[in-house]
């Protein structure tokens, strides 16, 4: 026989599905995959903008391997 | 459309040629990680996105990525421009020689011709978005392949820059994936 | 710091691709940002410095786009170095 698990926190919604509310406040859900977001806050010189290959500090991320060094 | 500038995103100097080198970087040109996958990925994704700035940004990073292709294009060109048929058949270029010369054809520095299999474009917002996002992490790693394996500073300089434009392409293609989920 | 016009070739060239680099980043970002002020305001800057830049090069060397072009008794348009040649590397 079926039986309908409850977990902790659970509810029965009025369309009948059953919610799981220790998600409904949250912006991240099960099943799907997430990036955090990058602002705008300071930025390389162009010049080294540019040698770098972006203006945004934060998403500069070098080859740091054997052997390889930044010019 | 297109409209095309007359430069490269960022400049190509090499001035030792090298045939070793160009079969390896080659892979970026035709390969299945490389920037015309890249771009007609996202060039061919754009229309069935319907999200209208997702469908903008596939635009943009598909077009730099037509930059990207010619850097590369430059890089192989610079690296074989000159070289004696025999100096090629010494660095093992003498397959691709024999049907291309020092010609310019889009294939993986395994020989595999660039072909449609190397992409998807599943008509799904979420699906295409991740895909991107997993082409850039394997641009990202062929990349880093290139420079272990490439020690030559004129070389390594451009594919330095190339390999971080991928890291700042996943961020991107993160957020529109974001905004995507919360429409 | 020097002007457009007192840049030579290689100079200028190197200052359309910095000036043109942070238009397409900030372009980027913006596409995922639409009302962040701050990107949009570096994107006004750089594009500005771009247009003139783009013009002065166009003017003394030879136009890099087609909205750029003003021949005037000869088509130079398709005469111009290819970038891959090292003329305009």
């Amino acid at each position: 026989m079926m039986r309908n698990y409850r977990m902790p926190g659970m509810v029965e919604k009025p369309c009948g599905c059953s919610g799981d509310n220790r998600y409904m406040d949250r912006e991240f859900v099960p099943a799907m995959a997430y990036v955090p977001w990058q602002y705008f806050t300071t930025v390389y010189e162009p010049d080294k903008a540019l040698e770098i290959g972006t203006i945004f500090p934060e998403l500069d991320k070098p080859f740091l391997g054997r052997g390889a060094g930044r010019r | 459309m297109w409209n095309y500038e007359r430069r490269l995103q960022y400049p190509v100097n090499i001035t030792r040629p090298n045939a070793k080198i160009a079969k390896i970087i080659m892979t970026q040109y035709g390969g299945p990680d490389g920037e015309i996958s890249a771009s007609m990925r996202y060039l061919s994704q754009r229309y069935s996105m319907p999200y209208r700035k997702v469908a903008g940004l596939l635009t943009d990073i598909g077009t730099e990525e037509l930059a990207h292709m010619e850097m590369i294009a430059a890089i192989v060109r610079q690296l074989t421009k000159g070289l004696s048929a025999d100096e090629l058949e010494a660095a093992g270029f003498a397959p691709y020689y024999v049907d291309h010369t020092a010609g310019i054809w889009p294939q993986a520095a395994g020989g595999i011709p660039f072909n449609a299999c190397e992409f998807q474009s599943k008509g799904d917002a979420i699906t295409d978005l991740f895909e991107d996002m997993a082409a850039e992490q394997k641009a990202r790693v062929t990349y880093d392949n290139i420079l272990r394996l490439v020690k030559d500073p004129e070389v390594c300089d451009p594919i330095r820059f190339l390999r971080q434009r991928e890291i700042v392409h996943f961020q991107r293609f993160g957020e529109a994936d974001r905004e995507d989920c919360s429409k | 710091m020097m002007t457009v016009n007192q840049m030579n070739q290689a100079q200028l060239l190197h200052w359309i691709d910095m000036v043109s680099f942070a238009v397409v980043d900030i372009t980027e970002y913006l596409d995922t940002h639409p009302q962040d002020e701050e990107a949009l305001k570096y994107f006004d800057h750089y594009i500005d410095l771009r247009r003139s830049a783009m013009r002065a090069y166009a003017d003394k060397y030879g136009p890099l786009t087609i909205d750029t072009a003003n021949p005037e008794n000869y088509w130079t348009w398709s005469a111009q170095p290819l970038p891959w040649e090292g003329g305009n590397c």
